[in-house]
């Protein structure tokens, strides 16, 4: 086990739900933190009686909905004005960039509660959801329903498989490596696609 | 009035909640079957065998004592009385039972292995004496 997830468990034991929140917030900003591992491990102390499940569940919901919501937010406050002082304006205005707004924003539903299981994803979709002004009502649903899936998803495994929690999310991370070089492969694949596209519309 | 509120959002939405529970089932399905066939796989059992043995060892054995657990949390998991390791291990942390067992070493200047062998030592010997 490394010595940050060390570092949180033992003051997840100290501090308990506030620790919780704070880190599945932090994490939901990007931030290099294991929140699937706290938030498992969360579940297998209160498999123990140590901790309440459904505590777990609320205080982990809300970090990650907080956090997705601040995601967005600045995103959509700032995202395009400081895109822009950083000279990313060539992209900010790019049709592709463009056209996955559109593909977002065409399908919200699915595309957000996909992105909840896999971090790079759900920041990268929070971003272009803040980014494209997709109508907030809509983003809350889904950022909603995904993330308190997500959470009983983690906190189900965590609960279940009681002490043996470790091996558990050794297995998942190992599978989440996975997806994540999966899904960056199929991230740039899409992104040509989608270049070829807008480049064969511009020609005709 | 916000009932109704709500009853009409959710009759508007019924395709994105039918979505979601779906969703919710398959990644709940997924996760748990995926997880439990890693564990049969690393520890050469059935599927089955690899729940029910994680079920059964619900609470953490002795030998999985560790430095970042607390005192707290020791005394409950092994149903210690609350001044057992405080006496047996002569701790005089002012923030015992809530102090991490690496983190007490550390600040007592004791090896930390030499430490936690005398903590699993005296979880031992209690257990052993009821």
């Amino acid at each position: 086990m490394d010595f940050l997830l060390q570092t949180i468990l033992s003051y997840l034991l100290v501090y308990k739900y506030l620790v919780l929140f704070l880190v599945t917030f932090f994490a939901a900003l990007a931030l290099p933190i294991p929140s699937a591992a706290t938030l498992m491990a969360s579940a297998a102390f209160a498999a123990q009686g140590y901790f309440d499940l459904s505590l777990v569940i609320i205080t982990a919901s809300l970090g990650n909905i907080l956090g997705d919501n601040l995601c967005y937010w600045l995103a959509r406050t700032f995202g395009p004005s400081v895109l822009r002082k950083l000279g990313f304006k060539k992209y900010l205005d790019s049709p592709v960039l463009l056209s996955f707004e559109r593909h977002i924003n065409r399908r919200p539903g699915i595309i957000i509660l996909l992105s909840r299981v896999e971090v790079i994803a759900t920041i990268s979709v929070n971003l272009l959801a803040g980014l494209g002004k997709m109508p907030y009502r809509k983003y809350l649903l889904y950022d909603c329903i995904g993330e308190v899936l997500q959470v009983c998803m983690y906190a189900s495994l965590g609960y279940l498989f009681g002490s043996q929690w470790q091996e558990a999310n050794s297995i998942i991370g190992k599978v989440f490596l996975a997806m994540t070089f999966g899904g960056m492969i199929f991230a740039i694949f899409l992104w040509k696609k989608i270049s070829k596209r807008v480049s064969r519309q511009k020609r005709s | 009035m916000q009932l109704q509120h709500l009853k009409t959002f959710i009759r508007e939405n019924k395709k994105a909640f039918i979505t979601s529970v779906i969703v919710g089932l398959i990644f709940l399905t997924t996760g748990f079957v995926g997880v439990a066939h890693g564990m049969a796989v690393k520890k050469k059992v059935r599927l089955s065998h690899a729940y029910v043995q994680a079920r059964q060892q619900e609470k953490i054995t002795v030998d999985e004592v560790s430095g970042w657990m607390t005192f707290d949390y020791l005394n409950y998991t092994f149903k210690l009385p609350p001044e057992y390791l405080k006496e047996t291990l002569h701790i005089n942390s002012p923030k015992y039972p809530n102090v991490q067992v690496a983190g007490y070493a550390k600040q007592s200047r004791i090896e930390k292995s030499a430490f936690l062998e005398s903590l699993k030592s005296a979880i031992q010997n209690y257990g052993d004496a009821r």
